[in-house]
């Protein structure tokens, strides 16, 4: 009873009392800390070709190059019919060679086993050596 | 509980501390959480990117996709499967036509899966050159 009293004489100050806003915006605070995640993603884009067959046969009737990524590991260099297997560390040389005469996309043939870790460092080879894009497209052994 | 009164009485004697400050600092770090949340559902799992030189910025509002090193596809915590992807990403697609997607892959998934999904993502109506890749970045 006492208590009460007191709380009511020094409740004669005319302040607004803020507290709850004061809550709230604590309340809010916590929630955003909580729910906030720092997304920060590197990359690259990677495309893999429309499904309409008409579009990969000119391609080959001008024998440009193309790579192909086996289940085990192995870069194999392609042209028209002739494979040759040049392995990761050759695939900057073969690129940049045939960038030169005429800059284009390079069509990365790649089995399904294979790993992404290996057509990433093709692509990013490719890429460094001059290619204007690369394109990914299963194949059947 | 008598001694409890007593404590409260004392403390009201005592001239309020000016909490204002605090109240400003509160405000400005609400602030600044308001501004830079982007609500973004992770996929929730360990993954080792693969690197590469040729990695730029992102967008951080996007689609994050993750492949294990076993092939399993996660989206928002929870494994999806290639087959569940499609109705993920085309309902967000739906909410937020410019949202990139970014495959977050383990190095140890495979081509197949990988193209399988980009595949699955084009199918969702997500643009074309707007699918990405996770990647570590080398400093050369």
């Amino acid at each position: 009873m006492r208590n009460k009293k007191q709380f009511n004489n020094t409740d004669e100050v005319t302040d607004i009392n803020i507290s709850p806003l004061i809550d709230m915006v604590f309340i809010l605070l916590i929630f955003f800390i909580v729910t906030t995640v720092f997304v920060e993603e590197e990359g690259m884009a990677t495309n893999t070709p429309d499904p309409s067959p008409n579009l990969d046969k000119p391609d080959e009737e001008k024998e440009r190059l193309s790579l192909l990524i086996k289940n085990n590991g192995e870069v194999f260099a392609r042209f028209g019919a002739n494979e040759t297997n040049i392995g990761i560390g050759g695939v900057r040389a073969v690129v940049q060679q045939e960038m030169q005469q005429e800059v284009y996309p390079i069509l990365i043939n790649v089995e399904k086993e294979s790993l992404i870790d290996t057509y990433v460092r093709v692509h990013d080879t490719a890429i460094l050596a001059g290619a204007e894009g690369v394109t990914m497209k299963v194949v059947q052994e | 509980m008598g001694k409890n009164k007593k404590a409260l009485s004392a403390t009201d004697d005592v001239e309020d501390i000016n909490i204002s400050p605090l109240i400003d600092m509160v405000f400005i770090l609400l602030i600044f959480f308001i501004v830079t949340t982007v609500f973004v559902e992770e996929p929730g799992v360990d993954i080792i990117k693969p690197m590469a030189f040729n990695a730029a910025d992102l967008p951080k509002n996007c689609i994050l996709i993750g492949v294990t090193e076993s092939d399993n596809v996660f989206y928002g915590g929870e494994e999806v499967g290639l087959s569940g992807i499609r109705l993920k990403v085309r309902r967000m697609i739906r909410e937020n036509s410019n949202y990139p997607v970014i495959i977050q892959a383990d190095v140890g998934a495979t081509n197949g899966t990988i193209a399988r999904l980009i595949d699955e993502c084009k199918l969702a109506e997500v643009p074309a050159g707007q699918i990405h890749l996770s990647l570590e970045k080398l400093n050369n």
